[in-house]
């Protein structure tokens, strides 16, 4: 009786094993086809508005680029000259130093010569206290703040709280901008003034030539685990939130890159310091505070404005990335948990968050254990064949197709990686990464789902090369 | 011996046929987006090729025109017939890098390619018809105006902008009227934007531009535009008129935009609304008539500069201090300063911008 219990157990959960994986990837793909419609306009939208001559346009918006420090002495200097690098009109830099315990404050002082100086806020967000406010004597428009520590989104709203242009940039320190980034990205505010947040691109720096504070030569990475992550990324901002944001759906905008208009984010508190996504999390809030206010409003991605960062290249500090981004997934959702297929929130309410609670939060969860109870099936000996072909078609070939899809809808608009190798090693990633790969993500992604649950917090640390010459032979 | 199997599994089962269908699907799809892939690759590659090949050989035959070597005639004989568009894209960006006579010529050279261009600004999707708007602004403005011009009603108004602003020019002021009549079809554009683009037409837009602020029946968008395009052209005929739209109107951004015009163009007969304005309950109306007072008014003005550094708001206590050191209250800022009250932060910071610090 026990037996034919756990044996019809069994069965169901493949079934919901397997309908989880026609789902999910039936989404990606049906994202993939929109992605590339959209990408296909807007690739050719851009050959019409002129960049330079957004550049020169007295219209474009003054912005305040925050970049959040911590214990970043060897790198703060280079990331805040290739700042000073940007093509913007009118752009200030407010460094806000999170209370390190290494030099990084001094060494931007001997750097750029900076001075106590005073500025007062103009919105009070609740921080950690602030200790001073610096200004360097030789670039009027780069200033520091220093502030005890309190974490990445509070150094953010301390940024906000002295942030005096409509528009502000948060970025990780780490984050490589390009030249044009801010150009770029400001461009969905002037074309609709209800924008409230665009985001970029994030691309993956490891394996490519930085010098003068930019990205001069595209290459993959050396290291797989980077390759993968690169295919991935592909993956989530070619197909993913090129998909979302053209059906009006975007959640996300990552922490390494995103405009945010001010007063807006100073309307809904700034950054929530409670939790590790705290960039979704702002995102979600603005959706919800302007759905519940009734006011008009676009949060906005766009493929061509890029951040460079740089993504772990071990396993270890992979893992623990994974485990804060679903720890992240979990607390926004929860903590929002009243917008899930509530009408009142519309399409976020009914659409997106939806498919981000049930496959994107409890996905990993089905996805492990669809695994390991196709292994225990066989095992058993009750795998009928039709279920094995169904299982890995569903699991391995359509995940092949929707990462082949990526590399298309890469080449389609922007082509970034030159070499002819480059793309045919991208090929092989596609069908690599479903063997191990996919699984630790999942693993790690379950263990920040639990981890999440259990109300664990703190970022962990990533152990950074910085950015050196490296490119594959 | 695997095959024959197969074929029989399949043919034989109706789920093994679907899944069987599935995956040679799933294959196929895999395979295509592969070939795809290497295809646009290639593609992109061999255009990239092909442009380099066409500029080079033309480069150096409309610099010969430019020079007065060749004549346009002399020119056109040397483009083939099938290449005519990708012309017209390298004379777009060759006048791009050019100014004065040097464009006239490259648009005289352009013409007989331009009734083309004509009709793809009606034809195709929107990105299609924008980029020939672009293209005949820059190259056949004058020979087809009427073209661009009908453009201000293209259903997309993203064709609709790219023919604003080639319109938008200083050697065109005629078309400002137009471009004012249709100005409520770019209201979710940034406004900034929009005044700066009107801007640029210089001087002569400004009685367009006061007629359209003064108009009731225009949207409060449309009129805060105009007001921000006189503010940024200095405009001095302005000041009245604001001054008289400031005792009726309401509207939260027409009245901001008209404050800030009047901050640089008002004169101290133009005080009476911006001090009661001062005492607004909207933060927004508050800060931008400090604004304004600081550069309109004079030391009598102190007791509303006060009130405004105890305001709530940063923005207003910011344009209250600032206001302050115009009207010559220097010595309560720096009193303010000394001390450790809550606005002394903001005090020091106006003084060491007004560079009045010691």
């Amino acid at each position: 009786m026990t037996t034919s219990i756990g044996l019809i157990i069994l069965d169901g959960f493949n079934v919901v094993a397997l309908a989880y994986f026609m789902i999910l990837n039936t989404i990606y793909l049906i994202l993939s086809i929109i992605a590339f419609r959209a990408l296909r306009t807007y690739a050719r939208r851009l050959k019409v508005l002129d960049i330079d001559e957004l550049l020169i346009s007295a219209g474009a918006p003054p912005i305040t680029l925050i970049s959040p420090a911590y214990n970043e002495e060897t790198t703060c200097v280079e990331a805040v000259k290739s700042l000073l690098l940007l093509k913007y009109s009118d752009y200030e830099i407010l460094v806000v130093n999170d209370g390190s315990s290494d030099q990084t404050l001094a060494r931007l002082t001997e750097a750029f010569e900076l001075a106590p100086a005073d500025r007062a806020p103009t919105a009070d967000i609740s921080t950690a206290p602030v200790r001073g406010v610096y200004h360097s004597q030789r670039l009027p428009n780069l200033w520091v703040i220093d502030k005890e520590n309190g974490g990445k989104a509070d150094a953010l709203n301390v940024g906000i709280n002295y942030c005096r242009t409509p528009l502000f940039c948060a970025m990780d320190a780490d984050s490589l901008l390009e030249r044009e980034a801010l150009v770029r990205i400001v461009r969905p505010f002037l074309e609709d003034a209800r924008t409230v947040a665009a985001g970029g691109i994030i691309r993956i720096v490891n394996g490519c030539e930085v010098s003068a504070g930019g990205v001069s030569k595209i290459g993959l990475p050396k290291n797989l685990l980077a390759r993968f992550q690169v295919l991935e990324y592909l993956r989530a901002f070619m197909a993913g939130r090129m998909g979302w944001d053209a059906l009006g759906l975007n959640l996300i905008i990552s922490g390494a890159f995103g405009v945010f208009r001010r007063s807006m984010v100073v309307d809904v508190g700034g950054y929530a310091t409670d939790t590790v996504g705290e960039d979704m999390e702002l995102v979600v809030r603005l959706h919800r505070h302007c759905r519940e206010n009734k006011i008009p409003y676009r949060i906005s991605y766009i493929a061509d404005p890029v951040a460079w960062t740089e993504c772990p290249e071990k396993a270890r500090d992979l893992g623990r990335q994974r485990d804060r981004w679903q720890r992240g997934l979990y607390e926004t959702l929860t903590r929002h948990r009243r917008m899930l297929a509530n009408p009142r929130y519309g399409r976020i309410g009914l659409v997106a968050f939806p498919y981000f609670f049930i496959l994107e939060l409890f996905g990993p969860l089905i996805e492990l254990f669809g695994y390991l109870m196709f292994f225990l099936t066989m095992g058993l000996g009750r795998a009928s064949a039709p279920y094995i072909i169904a299982f890995i078609m569903a699991a391995l070939v359509f995940g092949v197709v929707l990462s082949i899809a990526a590399v298309a809808l890469e080449e389609l608009s922007f082509h970034r990686y030159p070499r002819f190798t480059d793309l045919f090693r991208l090929f092989g990633l596609a069908v690599l990464e479903n063997f191990g790969y996919r699984q630790l993500t999942s693993y790690w992604r379950i263990r920040g789902f639990f981890s999440g649950v259990r109300g664990v917090k703190g970022w962990g640390k990533m152990e950074r090369k910085g950015f050196a010459v490296e490119t594959t032979g | 011996m695997v095959i024959p199997f197969l074929k029989e599994l399949i043919l034989k089962d109706q789920v093994f046929l679907v899944l069987g269908i599935s995956i040679a699907i799933s294959l196929i799809l895999v395979f295509l987006l592969a070939l795809s892939t290497v295809y646009l690759r290639l593609r992109n590659i061999r255009k990239a090729k092909r442009w380099q090949r066409l500029e080079s050989e033309w480069e150096p035959i409309v610099l010969d025109f430019l020079v007065g070597e060749r004549t346009p005639e002399a020119v056109r004989d040397q483009i083939k017939q099938k290449d005519s568009l990708y012309f017209l894209d390298f004379l777009l960006r060759f006048a791009q890098r050019l100014r004065g006579y040097e464009t006239d010529a490259i648009a005289q050279l352009a013409e007989p390619y331009l009734p083309a261009l004509v009709a793809r600004t009606k034809a195709g999707d929107p990105p299609r018809r924008a980029r020939a708007i672009r293209t005949l602004s820059l190259l056949g403005l004058e020979s087809h105006p009427e073209a661009v011009l009908a453009a201000l009603d293209d259903p997309s108004p993203l064709v609709a902008m790219i023919a604003a602003r080639a319109l938008a020019r200083k050697e065109h002021p005629e078309y400002a009227e137009a471009i004012l009549d249709k100005l409520h079809r770019f209201e979710n554009w940034s406004r900034s934007y929009l005044a700066s683009m009107l801007a640029s037409i210089g001087p002569e837009v400004a009685p367009d531009l006061r007629k359209t602020l003064a108009n009731p029946g225009k949207l409060p968008g449309v009129r805060a535009v105009a007001a921000d395009a006189l503010r940024a052209l200095n405009d001095l005929q302005a000041g009245d008129q604001a001054t008289r739209l400031l005792r009726t109107e309401t509207d939260r951004d027409l009245v901001a935009a008209t404050l800030r015009l009047l901050a640089e163009v008002g004169r101290s007969e133009h005080l009476e609304p911006v001090r009661r304005l001062c005492l607004s309950p909207d933060f927004v109306i508050r800060a931008q008539a400090l604004r304004a007072l600081g550069t309109l008014g004079g030391p009598e003005d102190q007791p509303l500069f006060g009130a405004g550094l105890e305001d709530e708001t940063p923005w207003v206590a910011l344009q209250a201090a600032q206001g302050l050191l115009a009207v010559g209250g220097e010595h309560l800022l720096l009193g303010l300063a000394a001390a450790e009250l809550p606005g002394s932060e903001l005090a020091r910071q106006v003084l060491v911008e007004g560079g009045a610090a010691r």
